[in-house]
């Protein structure tokens, strides 16, 4: 390497346009502070809302502007192809929704909300980041970014007891995943000599990495399996708990049953988005390694079974509504395990262009597959937020007949929720037909057929919820909210932009369910301008 | 005009725009008005229809263009990188199932009339989306808009057994949801494997034709003979099949069907016992035995088996039932166990039984759970030990019923007889059985000391009939018959017009078919035929060729395939 390229006077390569949407989360979360500190007692601080959520529909329009390329750009560091866009769209969506939630919940609670909505755009930039970063420090730092800002949202009503318990174990066991995470990555790093996602692609092509020994002289000496093996199980472990995938799973239950919704929501489906992205671009790059699917076939195959199994196993015996979709959110992760698992397979199966065009494949099922998580779980937890739900099942008990048309939406989101089987045209069966219709091409079928009776099991308590709204109806008693529920005690509602966003959630579960190449055409548009 | 579209989307568009904009007191008129619609299309449609058998051209479907029997064919392309369209056709069984549907869903709503009290908008939605679900089913020919449309068809009757049912319903459409649900979702996985492994070998190398079309999977299939990828495919077949069991239900798969039978409403019993429980069959005749001949050859004689004990079972069950809609839930179970045996028995004229029995018993079954449900609606009770002497001051009603269980009970001269022993003069020759025997002289059949052993199994069948004959006419005794012993049941009042219009139709159709099935078993003739044509050449090859792997075929044994096949069609 020549040494006097330090000299030269370095322009890092930025892309004009690409950064807009990162540089405005960023400034509009400052301002968020700036009108925070610079209000009165009450005073501009009835204009938070706006402004967070204006930011995150601007930084929207960024992607629908196409203002953000599909190749690499800032020095190679951030990679938004079609699916990096569309999962940054997704994560903008659900944090959008959560501003919505937020001047009910933060009314309701007396939370502060300047730290709130600050951190909202925190954290929606640190998920945009991780979903498109193309280079693991860059990763890290925005999993971090993200993930502080996300215990501090889930605990921020510091009243509540349940609040502080989840808040400290998520934060705990997150620390703890973080730890494994970067372990992890300083493994890959010692085995490849790069942090770059792409360039790690290339060296795992050719099994082989420049070293330079101690005379200076350049050589080409093998990759270290070990250090690949250990340090891709140490991040697996890491995105494994961000995942709650099993056995990781065990902060889910208590985190969500204490957060407060908005938060919740975010966590379930956002944060899950981007690290599912990061994982999705991580084993993209490991798998050209030709002895990597023999080893790690094995574990992911075993954590999305256990996942799936024991998430809706569990989920049976829950009268909680967000323990019931903690452990729900367990099983989906599983389900989208399923498509890395397949992008892991490729590589053994075919090369060349037909493998571009498999992995392709398995990206678009798998980003549809978590738009569709995206949009149902918001759905349900906007509901559950709305009617002042979210606590015990039974305060769910006809509420048809009470509030009809958020139990519509609400049981349109558990039949989206099931997925496969029972509810065709709804786009929780479409992710669903898009990853097992992959996972049987490269011949998983045994894993698609234990997904597919996960999913039977699921129906039990999805539909249970649906029972309990439209069937119970002579047990029908008045709106008697459970005590100990955070949200129990005032009956909100009638915020005209949830109720808006609640619609589209209802809609867009049929829409991109009926026409699932819709959305992914929309994937391409945003990248390369043209409808295929 | 997209006929065929119309009639399956229909209900659904005019139900949602009816039953959430017009007053409640309309509803009703207005679900009326829309099955009558509907029922008008599918006449229409029937008229148009090419009975003669002699229907078949070339079609387009995607980038493949096969020969396809299928008239009225409509391709529009919905998931294009995965072949998926909205493919609907309709042939000689699709168009016999679609007249049923259309028929008893104008009965099912005319049997509310009067049930359903509360919720009336929900409810008629609910039918009239059950009517396209069970519309689409029978037509799509595409497997993945026939997979979506099976699912369909579970989530209004969901609602329908979980709202409007009796005091058990909720366990009852939990249960009926979740096995359903079971079977079906590996049915999905089949079709996807299917897709991508449906082709032929040619030299030993596997030419891929992705397909989710019917058309082009029964083609491909039936132009590469032995040499197709379906020979070898038993678990596809299994998961097809186990979807299909578990609708029809076949024993020891039925346990559901009591349960959702009791609680339903009778709309849903109606629709349920009609419609729903055939499409099974329906699946079974138009999915698995074309396009899995060998497996359906190895599985016969299971199946022949199940469906002996399903009609003996289900008809000693009904025999102890003192709930009256149980015992009708029972008799189904051995009524679809004929149609079971009909299938499987592989030769025209048990085929011919089993397709007519389907239509019987959508008859005479409909009929019986609309009058258990007129009972119900007077009385508020379904034990039998309630009733008696009931045809005193209900004589339309007794005498109507009467049509109704004598045709259940397969008396001649009406519908039920002509089906029942279709099937049992076919399943006389039940192909596989004789085969099973005839490869194992030692084997059980040979045991019971009989040359044409298959006389066992029509034998045993036939102990179903006059199984049947007991429950229903003790039934039929204890509620119409003997003293009238409760004192409220003196003041009854007998069928108004809508009622007794209901049975008098189902009565009419019955005895049409028993006394002149000519022009139905017609009708039924080219359904046979293509349901059989590919497993008569698998019955015809010289060996069992399930046991034998494509490549190892040589090209003197495919000749001889070829030759045999020939003579088949022949």
């Amino acid at each position: 390497m020549d040494t006097n390229l330090a000299v030269q006077a370095y322009v890092p390569e930025i892309h004009p346009t690409g950064i807009i949407p990162y540089l405005l989360l960023l400034l509009g979360g400052i301002a968020c502070l700036v009108v925070d500190a610079a209000s009165g007692k009450e005073g501009s601080r009835r204009y938070l809302p706006w402004i967070a959520g204006g930011t995150l529909l601007a930084a929207m329009a960024c992607f629908f502007l196409r203002l953000v390329p599909g190749e690499p750009f800032l020095e190679n560091t951030f990679r938004a192809d079609a699916f990096g866009q569309l999962a940054s769209l997704a994560i903008l969506s659900a944090t959008f929704v959560m501003t919505t939630m937020g001047p009910s919940l933060v009314r309701r609670r007396n939370l502060p909300s300047g730290e709130f909505y600050t951190l909202i755009l925190f954290a929606s930039l640190g998920m945009v980041l991780l979903s498109v970063s193309n280079e693991l420090l860059t990763a890290f730092i925005a999993l971090e970014m993200f993930a502080l800002s996300l215990y501090v949202l889930v605990g921020i009503d510091r009243r509540s007891s349940k609040s502080a318990e989840a808040c400290f174990k998520y934060f705990i066991l997150g620390a703890f995943a973080s730890a494994f995470l970067v372990f992890g990555i300083a493994f890959l790093y010692g085995a490849t000599h790069t942090t770059f996602l792409t360039e790690m692609a290339e060296a795992f092509r050719t099994g082989y990495v420049e070293s330079i020994g101690p005379g200076g002289e350049v050589a080409q000496v093998p990759i270290n399996a070990m250090y690949v093996y250990a340090g891709f199980a140490l991040m697996f472990v890491g995105i494994c708990f961000k995942l709650s995938l099993a056995p990781f799973h065990m902060w889910a239950p208590d985190v969500y049953e204490g957060g407060n919704i908005p938060a919740v929501m975010v966590v379930a489906t956002a944060s899950k988005v981007a690290t599912f992205a990061f994982l999705i671009h991580l084993v993209e790059a490991l798998s050209y390694w030709e002895g990597f699917a023999g080893g790690a076939v094995y574990i992911i195959t075993g954590v999305a079974v256990v996942s799936m199994l024991w998430g809706n196993i569990a989920a049976l015996a829950q009268t909680h509504f967000r323990r019931m979709m903690a452990l729900s959110s367990v099983a989906h992760s599983g389900y989208m395990t399923v498509g890395v698992l397949v992008l892991v397979a490729l590589p053994g199966m075919m090369s060349g262009s037909e493998l571009e065009a498999g992995q392709l494949l398995v990206r678009q099922a798998v980003i549809l597959y978590m738009a569709g998580y995206t949009v149902m779980n918001v759905l349900a937890f906007g509901v559950a937020h709305y009617v002042g739900g979210g606590g015990h099942m039974a305060a769910y008990r006809g509420l048809v007949y009470r509030r009809p048309l958020p139990a519509i939406g609400m049981a349109i989101a558990m039949f989206s929720l099931v997925g496969i089987g029972f509810t065709p045209p709804t786009i929780g069966f479409m992710g669903k037909f898009y990853i097992f219709k992959e996972a049987v091409q490269v011949g998983f079928i045994g894993l698609a057929v234990v997904a597919v009776l996960a999913s039977v099991i699921s129906a039990f308590y999805y539909l249970s919820l649906v029972v309990t709204m439209f069937m119970r109806e002579e047990e029908r008693v008045a709106h008697v909210p459970l005590a100990g529920t955070p949200e129990a005690p005032v009956q909100v509602g009638g915020e005209v932009l949830t109720r808006m966003v609640l619609v589209t959630a209802s809609i867009l579960i049929f829409v991109f369910g009926i026409f699932p190449q819709l959305f992914i055409g929309l994937g391409e548009t945003l990248v390369n301008g043209t409808v295929r | 005009m997209p006929l065929l579209t119309l009639i399956i989307a229909v209900p659904t568009i005019l139900g949602l725009l009816a039953c959430f904009f017009l007053p409640q007191r309309t509803v009703k008129y207005a679900a009326l008005a829309i099955v009558l619609i509907d029922l008008a299309l599918v006449i229409f449609a029937a008229g148009q229809f090419d009975w003669s058998g002699q229907y078949q051209r070339e079609v387009q479907s995607f980038e493949h263009t096969v020969p396809s029997h299928f008239q009225m064919r409509e391709h529009v392309p919905w998931i294009e990188p995965f072949r998926i369209s909205w493919t609907v056709g309709v042939d000689h069984l699709s168009m016999l199932m679609v007249l049923l549907t259309a028929a008893i869903g104008v009965l099912a709503v005319l049997c509310s009339w009067s049930g359903i009290k509360k919720r009336e908008r929900e409810f008629y939605f609910f039918l009239l989306v059950l009517q396209t679900g069970i519309m689409g089913t029978f037509l799509a020919i595409d497997l993945f808009l026939f997979y979506i449309f099976w699912e369909l068809m579970l989530i209004p009757l969901y609602f329908l057994v979980g709202i409007w049912g009796s005091k058990d319903r909720i366990f009852a459409t939990m249960k009926f949801v979740l096995y359903t649900l079971a079977g079906s979702v590996l049915m999905l996985i089949a079709l996807i494997w299917m897709y991508y492994n449906n082709g032929y070998y040619e030299d030993g190398v596997f030419q891929q034709v992705k397909t989710y079309s019917f058309e082009v999977m029964a083609d491909t299939q039936a132009e590469a003979g032995a040499l197709g990828s379906f020979r070898t495919a038993f678990w596809p077949f299994l998961a097809l099949f186990l979807a299909f069991a578990i609708k029809i239900p076949l024993f020891p798969l039925h346990t559901w069907l009591p349960d959702a039978h009791t609680e339903a409403p009778t709309a849903g019993s109606v629709i349920l016992a009609g419609v729903l429980l055939k499409t099974g069959g329906y699946g079974i005749i138009r999915y698995c035995l074309p396009l899995f001949p060998d497996a359906t050859l190895v599985f016969a004689p299971l199946c022949t088996w199940l469906a002996i004990i399903a009609i003996i079972y289900g008809a000693m069950t009904a025999i102890v039932q003192t709930d009256i809609k149980r015992l009708v839930a029972y008799s189904s179970v051995s009524h679809m166990g004929f149609v079971v045996l009909g299938i499987f028995s592989l030769n025209a004229q048990a085929m011919s039984g089993a397709i007519l029995t389907m239509i019987n018993h959508g008859i005479s079954t409909s009929g019986l759970f609309l009058a258990v449900g007129m009972l119900y609606e007077r009385t508020h009770t379904r034990e039998m030990s309630k009733f008696g002497g009931l045809c005193r001051n209900l004589p339309i009603f007794a005498a109507l019923t009467m049509v109704m269980v004598l045709s259940s009970a397969g008396l001649p001269g009406l519908n039920g007889f002509i089906g029942e022993f279709t099937v049992l003069v076919g399943s006389m020759s039940n192909v596989p059985i004789m085969m099973q025997a005839h490869e194992n002289p030692a084997g059980f059949a040979a045991a019971m000391g009989m040359t044409q052993y298959t006389w066992f199994i029509a034998a045993l069948a036939a102990t179903g009939v006059i199984f049947g004959a007991v429950y229903l006419l003790i039934m039929y005794q204890k509620t119409f018959f003997g003293k009238l012993d409760e004192a409220r049941n003196g003041s009854l009042k007998d069928l108004v017009p809508r009622e007794w219009l209901q049975l008098a139709v189902l009565s009419v159709a019955a005895v049409w078919i028993g006394l002149f099935p000519r022009p139905i078993l017609n009708a039924i003739q080219p359904a046979t035929e293509l349901a059989l044509e590919s497993v008569s050449v698998s019955i015809m090859l010289p060996e069992d060729m399930a046991s034998v792997e494509a490549e190892e075929i040589s090209e003197e044994e495919w000749a001889a395939a070829g030759e045999t096949e020939d003579a088949a069609s022949k």
